[in-house]
């Protein structure tokens, strides 16, 4: 398999931080979920894959293209949507194409209106005037319309309304129906990722808890509902974490079908991507 | 390069308006005031503080991950504001220039010599090049707010400076050696330019976003 992104034993030390050995692949032609709590290192990390800040070890590669050895033509096939808009405040849309088309080799001016149209962006106006969510759709323009194959997004939906946030998703969906192009989405509103992510890397305190295939990923994870006598017949290893409440356990595993095949009249119900990851973080519920 | 420069350029669209008012103002006063030798001095030293703001700008909009992330290299970055400095200064020195001409002209009994403008020309140049010399690395150093601070002493040292070597420096400004003094101040501006860009570069490229 070819991939879009390749990171590598990524790690970055800060006093009261780090990033551990964080590995993980983006494949071509996917979308790839990057989900972990607030301060879980989501940022950091697409910072130091960035050259942003400065990694202490680890290796990543754009299009087999090593960052470090080769950085201007690994990011030329890269776009990005901050949670910031970037842009200064005292721009109007047109003065962005003017400097983006200067700046960015790739840059499509006409599709950049045709997103800027489709997103009512007005013309007239400059960014200052413009409400969080506008910024926000301003920003997806810009990286959309650099015509880069791959498309790192942090956090870039959650200024949105579910309207305007579904039409996006449609827009990535679309963007990745190449074969080629592929996504990096990170974000906390993991409704989004149930939607249209191929694939959930699960970033938690610095370390990757799991990166793998989402349909594989919750095929094999399950909430399980207990009663007492159940749960005492558990594994440990098949346990992730433990929510009780007054009508006995529910359970997270990620062995759903080994569960199943031991206890078959156990009851449970499909895990989304928020249900995963609250059982990992929230440290009271293990 | 093209689209940086155009970036700050656009970006400071209003601002430079803003300042164009307040220096024709300036104009007309030392029109009426019958002295208009201080114009060039003016100009360029507004020239001088435009940068700033544009890393003031930038900063705000956290504009420098995005332009890195999106191919610019650090280099680049840091080389477009002393592009920048130059060119507002090359083109404020220039519209003074036409001021002060069309100001002559309508008042001869004001008007400068090609030398007197030659030498105001060259002082304002000289304290905007000293000014952004300084300046530029300690803003990549401690950003917009705190190099604020720091500029207002910078912008006085010459002044004190001069006060305290006054003889000396009367000395320097005779017309005998007027013209050494010149090439010597401009060779060392240029020079101060030079370490203060490659200052610059060092910084940036530590630097974390």
């Amino acid at each position: 398999m070819s991939y879009a992104l390749k990171v590598s034993h990524l790690t970055k030390r800060y006093p009261s931080f780090a990033l551990n050995d964080i590995s993980f692949e983006v494949p071509e032609g996917c979308i790839m979920g990057f989900v972990g709590e607030n301060g879980a290192g989501k940022t950091t990390t697409i910072k130091a894959i960035l050259n942003l800040i400065a990694k202490d070890a680890g290796k990543v590669f754009v299009y087999s293209t090593d960052m470090d050895s080769d950085e201007k033509q690994a990011k030329r096939n890269i776009a990005v949507v901050f949670d910031d808009c970037c842009f200064s405040e005292t721009l109007s849309i047109s003065n962005v194409v003017r400097i983006m088309s200067r700046m960015y080799p790739g840059w499509d001016s006409r599709l950049f209106y045709e997103y800027a149209d489709a997103f009512k962006l007005p013309e007239k106006k400059i960014i200052k005037e413009y409400s969080k969510g506008m910024k926000m759709k301003l920003s997806i323009a810009s990286a959309l319309a650099c015509r880069a194959k791959l498309l790192i997004l942090d956090e870039a939906t959650s200024g949105l309304d579910p309207i305007v946030r579904s039409e996006i998703i449609d827009i990535f969906l679309e963007h990745i129906q190449n074969g080629q192009n592929s996504i990096l989405f990170s974000t906390h509103i993991t409704s989004d990722l149930d939607r249209i992510a191929d694939y959930i890397t699960f970033i938690h305190e610095g370390k990757i808890v799991f990166s793998e295939a989402k349909d594989a990923m919750l095929d094999s994870y399950a909430i399980l509902k207990c009663e007492e006598k159940e749960f005492r017949r558990l594994d440990s290893n098949d346990i992730v974490g433990v929510r009780k409440n007054m009508f006995g356990y529910e359970v997270l595993t990620d062995r759903k079908n080994e569960v199943l095949r031991r206890q078959p009249g156990i009851v449970y119900e499909k895990a989304l991507i928020e249900d995963i990851m609250l059982f990992y973080t929230k440290e009271d519920v293990r | 390069m093209k689209g940086l420069l155009l970036k700050d350029f656009l970006s400071l669209k209003n601002y430079i308006r803003t300042i164009l008012i307040v220096l024709i103002a300036y104009a007309l006063f030392s029109f009426f005031g019958n002295n208009i030798s201080m114009l060039m001095v003016m100009f360029a030293l507004f020239s001088a503080m435009l940068p700033v703001t544009t890393f003031f700008y930038d900063e705000q909009a956290k504009w420098d991950k995005y332009a890195l992330s999106h191919s610019v290299e650090r280099r680049t970055v840091v080389l477009s504001k002393y592009v920048f400095a130059l060119l507002i200064l090359v083109v404020g020195e220039l519209i003074a220039l036409g001021v002060v001409s069309i100001l002559g002209i309508i008042k001869p009994e004001m008007a400068l010599t090609g030398s007197e403008l030659l030498s105001l020309a060259a002082v304002g140049v000289f304290y905007a090049g000293y000014l952004n010399a300084i300046l530029i690395p300690l803003i990549h150093r401690y950003g917009t707010e705190k190099a604020r601070m720091m500029m207002i002493m910078i912008l006085f040292l010459p002044a004190i400076l001069i006060f305290i070597f006054k003889d000396s420096f009367s000395a320097l400004l005779d017309p005998a050696v007027l013209t050494k003094t010149i090439i010597g101040l401009g060779i060392g501006i240029i020079a101060a330019i030079a370490i203060s860009i490659n200052i610059s570069i060092r910084i940036y490229a530590r630097k974390e976003f």
